[in-house]
């Protein structure tokens, strides 16, 4: 495991600007902490002189006296602590309300690259657990740790100025202490980092599994989910433990230190260290002096392990945050309405993989059908995926209008290119969230849409455009997805539209007549059609048929039927039950 | 708190003997700790007696610090002692939450989202976890705590520890209250922590449509409406903890104050012995630290309790399959299938989606189910393998009630490729075999026309797929769940629109594939190209949930309908068709 971690420091200055934003609610917490301590510290003293002084000697209106100020001390004290708590709390949620906000958003803008290698369920987890761990060692206090520091520092200062000597052998303790905690302290950071590891692998696998249910339960492969799930639960479950373990022992370290401490003490008070014997009042004060000077540094050291889960957290979230792996946009915009498209020696491999597209040219002209057929896997999905900049990276040149692709701004881009994608993706909302997605878009363009998309029955069952639909869209079926899915394109408006298999689990009188109805709407627009089903790209007016990353034909239907190439044996294997062909 | 008490006894009563070891510990840990000072004493007094107390003070000084030694190690043994079980525990509902996810079927199911799902296993299973850990803790110690000056307060004066006891009383009363809330807003937060995983992990999924949408701006205004509504509900839950957390001890200071303010004056009058007094006084302020510790226990209680509830909501809920006492055996070869009058609803629908279908099919027939988009097809399917329970009788399998056989024999018996196809992030062999043997992969891999596609893999069927089966093209993840389904020997073979994936020739090669299988299973095909439907046995027409025709192909061919109108158009939209 490669553990250059950066340090706690930089991560927590990284934070800077979040708990800037609630800087007001930390410097209450910041204020508060030190008065309710000294209240708190301040009851038994009140108790032990009102004892002392007053009820052991008589003294009724003294002790009236100090039993009202005891009750001050008690209800102040309350209140500086519970203004502590809830200004602490207050910051904290508002910090990382903010952070997850900033999580999403950026996971969000990364390329397809990036989730084509990232499980879904471990991003999942910077947003959720990673985030919430940030939060409860926030509230944990993790910031009045800097109180601790001056209560040590004033507490030391106080013993130098009894006696110097006495302090500095007390301080011989210091190096070893600090180097036994900070061993710890590293050992926990290590291991909480691994903690994250461990989780966001568990609640990846957790969440494909669950996401694929359907096939571990029709194929019986429940038992061997359960394995997998519970050996990654095992590595979670025992780091989780060993990082209990030096918790535990760094705690109770401090606390037999500060016995320890006092052993040194009375040796000293002996003799031992070749100084006088001392006095023993002397001594009594450094005794409870010691108790005060390890009170701060046991919260010290219990803080220190809450920050290190804290930068466990934050080094998996900036981790996620520092990864600029976006797809680059430019600054044009397309002058005018989208014109034409012309590819240029096109070439394109996904990351690590051999060429799927090997130097293709072609040009479409505005209002041209351009149809691309071809086995599966000969690339035609990603010459999609590239005019809508899913992937960048691509080489030699697709230009729309004569501008490059990747000059263009993403608005422009997403204002002239429309998809229906081959993989449907439905969102839990209402219909009309489905087909916006968002956008402006009226509700009378949106039935218009469905209407000619043939969608019209199935939204009307779902109860309109108000109509819900599930996770996933699994109260519609898939061919019904697809419909959503095709009338969500045709009512974005865009010049130029994708058709990536947009009908290819819809039944053929169905797609029949929204290739009737869609017709006219797509004269004018520049179109793309991908399909299988060759009944819907005979009447292109370009027909590329790839193979392999390259386009081996090309012509209208007729041409292509003519030169007896390719395209004739697929059109002749598609329908082969009718033996003579005419045209 | 029938929950919290459930969750005691199913995961921390095992753990017993652990706990048990724990508290002597702690038990140890805190005797050890009042002693030292007694030892330290000891040799301040020595040491104030001059040289001649060196020794005395030496050795006093050595004790300390081997106690000090000593007490490292048992404080470090009673906090594993009490956390361990916590973690073990916290394991344990992972692990029996994800195993009954996977027992529940889809019926149960649906009604959560995946990402809620998750939050559940992890979020919620986790927050059980200081239930086992902390607050089993906290609750030795606060016991020990309070019984030890409880009956120390009733010694001295059993009327002053009533009196006493009011305060704390009220203090309790008040927390009722404030519990009442707290399990609201945990509840609440919790659900929203589940809304929040859901709307992350579904737009994640769903990014490929967001980023081409430009949609990200209106996800991320949808999700920060859920994040906000989590603040809310958070910071509610602040509210209340900062009044809940100190009121206990606040209870137990004003009683100090009472006692000084007016037991005080009686002392000094002699109405009270001043000796009794004062140790009850002593006695009560050292409460406050283990009334703080209780409300802090109580708080923990109630916010596992919310998430207690949502674990039990997956864990609890009977099964959709319940075992039956005598189930009959799956067939043993390719069975008839006989349905009867079948209509289905899906849960929480009102109109049914399957209407009054019949139709029998001969053992080792091939039925054929076509019609339109929604009509029902896929439907019909997860009915027969059971993802949705049919209604009792309406489906006979060799004339045994489908719902009488043993679920996890029927489904061995019979293999169906759903229409949707989902690929795990594992090899490409790994995702047909699923775990069985390797042998015949090549012939699998052929059969289902991956062949070509696999040799151009960069590894072959070692090529990791990605999550879902992205880094594949949508036919060949296809082509793979086609193959995953025909590696397995069913008896009964449903193929939902799986055909559609591949060109005709192929259509072709597997129809007769499977025609020559011997044995022959039992088949059901659904398909939109009526090409691969002719030689069924059966085709039923659906629409609209119904059976609108059905017949042999030639029948159906022969009279007006959904079919005719199919075909020809299928043979006819290349200009001048044959029937
Ligand atoms: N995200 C990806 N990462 C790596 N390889 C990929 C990825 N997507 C596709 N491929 C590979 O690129 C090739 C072309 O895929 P593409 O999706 O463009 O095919 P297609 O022509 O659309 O096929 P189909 O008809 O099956 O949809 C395939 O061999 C596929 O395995
Ligand atoms: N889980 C569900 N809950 C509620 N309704 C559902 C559910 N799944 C499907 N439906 C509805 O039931 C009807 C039948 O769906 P089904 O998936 O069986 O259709 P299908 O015939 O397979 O269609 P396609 O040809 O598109 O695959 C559809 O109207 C669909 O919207
Ligand atoms: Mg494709
Ligand atoms: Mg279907």
């Amino acid at each position: 495991m490669a553990e250059s971690s950066p340090s706690v420091g930089s991560l927590l200055w990284r934070l800077g600007p979040y708990v800037r934003a609630d800087a007001p609610y930390y410097l209450v917490a910041l204020l508060a902490a030190p008065a309710s301590t000294a209240l708190v510290v301040a009851q038994p003293w009140l108790l032990k002189r009102a004892i002392d002084e007053h009820i052991l000697t008589g003294d009724v209106p003294g002790l009236v006296w100090i039993a009202w100020l005891y009750l001050g001390a008690v209800l102040v004290g309350f209140a500086a602590e519970a203004l502590y708590m809830l200004a602490l709390s207050y910051g904290a949620m508002r910090t990382i309300v903010a952070v997850r906000r900033d999580v999403y958003a950026h996971t969000l803008r990364l390329e397809r690259a990036y989730f084509d290698k990232q499980p879904t369920g471990k991003l999942l987890t910077r947003v959720t657990s990673d985030v919430d761990a940030l939060g409860e060692t926030l509230t944990a206090g993790a910031v009045t740790i800097v109180l601790d520091v001056l209560l040590v520092m004033g507490v030391l200062g106080a013993m130098f100025a009894f006696d110097a000597k006495l302090t500095g052998i007390l301080l011989l303790i210091g190096p070893p202490l600090a180097i036994v905690v900070n061993l710890v302290r590293a050992r926990l950071r290590t291991l909480f980092v691994r903690v994250r590891t461990a989780l966001s692998a568990l609640n990846a696998y957790a969440s494909e599994r669950i996401t694929g249910l359907d096939v571990v339960q029709l194929y019986r492969d429940e038992a061997r989910t359960l394995e997998s799930f519970d050996e990654k639960l095992g590595v979670y479950r025992d780091t989780t433990i060993q990082s209990n373990f030096w918790d535990a022992l760094l705690f109770a370290i401090v606390d037999g230190l500060s016995s320890i401490c006092m052993a040194l003490l009375l040796w000293y008070g002996a003799g031992v260290f070749g100084a006088s014997i001392v006095s023993a009042g002397l001594l009594a004060a450094f005794i409870e002096y010691i108790s005060r000077l390890f009170e701060p540094i046991r919260e010290f050291s219990q803080k220190l392990a809450v920050i290190q889960r804290a930068a466990a957290a934050l080094e998996k979230i900036f981790g996620l945050l520092d990864t600029h792996a976006f797809v680059p946009f430019g600054d044009r915009e397309l002058p005018g309405e989208l014109g034409s498209i012309e590819v240029t020696d096109l070439a394109f491999a996904y990351e690590g993989g051999p060429d799927v597209l090997k130097g293709l040219s072609f040009a479409v002209r505005s209002g041209q059908t351009v149809a691309v057929v071809g086995r599966t896997g000969s690339g035609k999905s990603t010459i999609g995926r590239l005019l809508t900049r899913a992937y960048a990276g691509y080489r030699g040149a697709i230009r729309l209008d004569g501008i490059e692709l990747s000059e263009l701004t993403a608005d422009s881009l997403r204002r002239s290119i429309g998809v229906v994608q081959q993989d449907v993706q439905l969102f839990k909302g209402t219909v009309r969230f489905n087909l916006t997605l968002g956008a402006p878009i009226d509700d009378a363009t949106l039935l218009d849409a469905i209407r000619l998309c043939r969608a019209d029955a199935l939204v009307e069952r779902l109860g309109g455009l108000d109509g819900r639909i599930e996770h996933q869209g699994r109260n519609v079926s898939v061919g019904e997805g697809q419909l959503l899915s095709f009338a969500r394109t045709l009512a974005a408006h865009t010049p130029m539209v994708i058709l990536d298999e947009a009908t290819a689990n819809v039944d053929s009188l169905t797609e029949a007549r929204i290739q009737a109805a869609t017709d006219v709407l797509l004269e004018r627009r520049t179109v793309i059609v991908i399909a299988h089903r060759l009944s819907t790209v005979m009447r292109a007016d370009q027909i590329l048929v790839m193979d392999a990353g390259r386009i081996v034909e090309r012509g209208t239907h007729a041409e292509l039927m003519a030169s007896s190439g390719v395209y004739h044996g697929l059109f002749e294997s598609q329908f082969v039950e009718r033996p003579e062909d005419t045209e | 708190m029938t929950t919290v008490t459930r969750f005691v006894r199913r995961y921390m009563l095992p753990y017993a003997k652990w706990y048990a070891a724990g508290t002597l510990c702690l038990w140890l840990t805190n005797w050890i700790a009042v002693t030292i000072p007694l030892y330290v004493a000891e040799g301040i007094d020595a040491l104030a007696k001059g040289p001649a107390g060196r020794d005395t003070a030496l050795s006093s000084a050595l004790v300390v610090a081997v106690l000090g030694v000593i007490v490292i190690g048992i404080r470090t043994a009673s906090r594993l002692l009490f956390f361990t079980p916590g973690r073990l525990v916290e394991a344990e509902v992972k692990h029996d939450v994800f195993a009954r996810i996977l027992a529940h079927q889809p019926s149960t199911l649906d009604r959560f989202a995946t990402g809620d799902l998750i939050s559940r296993v992890s979020n919620d299973a986790g927050m059980v976890r200081m239930l086992a850990g902390f607050a089993s803790l906290g609750v030795v110690n606060t016991v020990a705590a309070l019984t030890l000056t409880g009956s120390q307060m009733v010694r001295i004066s059993p009327t002053l520890a009533a009196l006493a006891a009011l305060p704390l009383l009220g203090s309790f009363l008040v927390i009722q209250v404030f519990m009442t809330q707290l399990h609201r807003i945990t509840r609440a937060m919790q659900d929203l922590s589940g809304e929040l995983s859901e709307a992350a992990l579904s737009s994640y999924q769903g990014v490929a449509t967001i980023q081409a949408f430009g949609a990200g701006p209106a996800f991320e205004a949808r999700f920060e409406e859920k994040n906000q509504a989590f603040l809310k509900v958070v910071l509610q839950r602040a509210n209340v903890r900062t009044v809940f957390g100190p009121i206990l001890s606040l209870g137990a200071a004003v009683n100090v104050f009472l006692l000084l303010r007016y037991g005080g004056p009686q002392a000094i009058t002699g109405e009270l012995s001043v000796g009794d007094l004062v140790a009850f006084m002593t006695l009560v302020a050292y409460l406050t630290g283990p009334m703080r510790g209780m409300s802090f226990i109580f708080a923990l209680v109630k916010q596992s309790q919310a998430s207690l509830e949502r674990l039990e909501e997956v864990l609890d809920v009977p099964l959709d399959r319940p075992d039956l006492p005598d189930p009959a055996p799956p067939p043993g070869e390719a069975p008839a299938i006989e349905v009867h009058g079948l209509t289905f609803t899906y849960p929480g629908e009102t109109s049914p989606t399957l209407r009054d279908i019949s139709f029998s099919l001969p053992a080792g027939g091939t039925l054929g189910v076509v019609g339109p988009t929604g009509s029902g097809k896929t439907t019909l399917l997860r009915v027969l393998a059971r993802l949705y329970d049919p209604p009792a009788d309406a489906i006979r399998i060799d004339g045994t009630c489908v719902r009488c056989i043993d679920l996890d024999g029927w489904r061995e018996a019979m293999t169906l490729v759903p229409q949707k196809s989902y690929l795990f992030s594992e090899s490409l062999a790994d995702n047909i075999l699923l775990g069985g043997p390797r042998g015949g992969l090549d012939a699998l891999v052929a059969l289902a026309a991956l062949d070509v596609d696999v040799a151009a893999l960069p590894e072959g069927v070692e090529t990791q797929v990605g999550e879902a089966g992205v880094t594949l093209s949508g036919g060949q993840r296809q082509r793979t769940a086609l193959a995953r389904g025909l590696a397995r020997p069913g008896r009964v073979l449903m193929l939902d629109d799986v055909l559609s994936a591949v060109d005709h020739k192929t259509e072709q090669q597997l129809v007769d594939v499977l025609r020559s299988r011997s044995p022959r299973p039992t088949t059901v095909l659904v398909a939109h190209r009526l090409s691969a439907l002719q030689h069924a046995d059966l085709i039923l027409v659906l629409d609209g949930g119904r059976v609108v025709d059905s017949g042999t192909h030639a029948e159906l061919l022969a009279r007006d309908g959904i079919y005719r109108d199919t075909w020809l158009h299928q043979t006819e939209s290349e200009g001048g068709g044959h029937g």
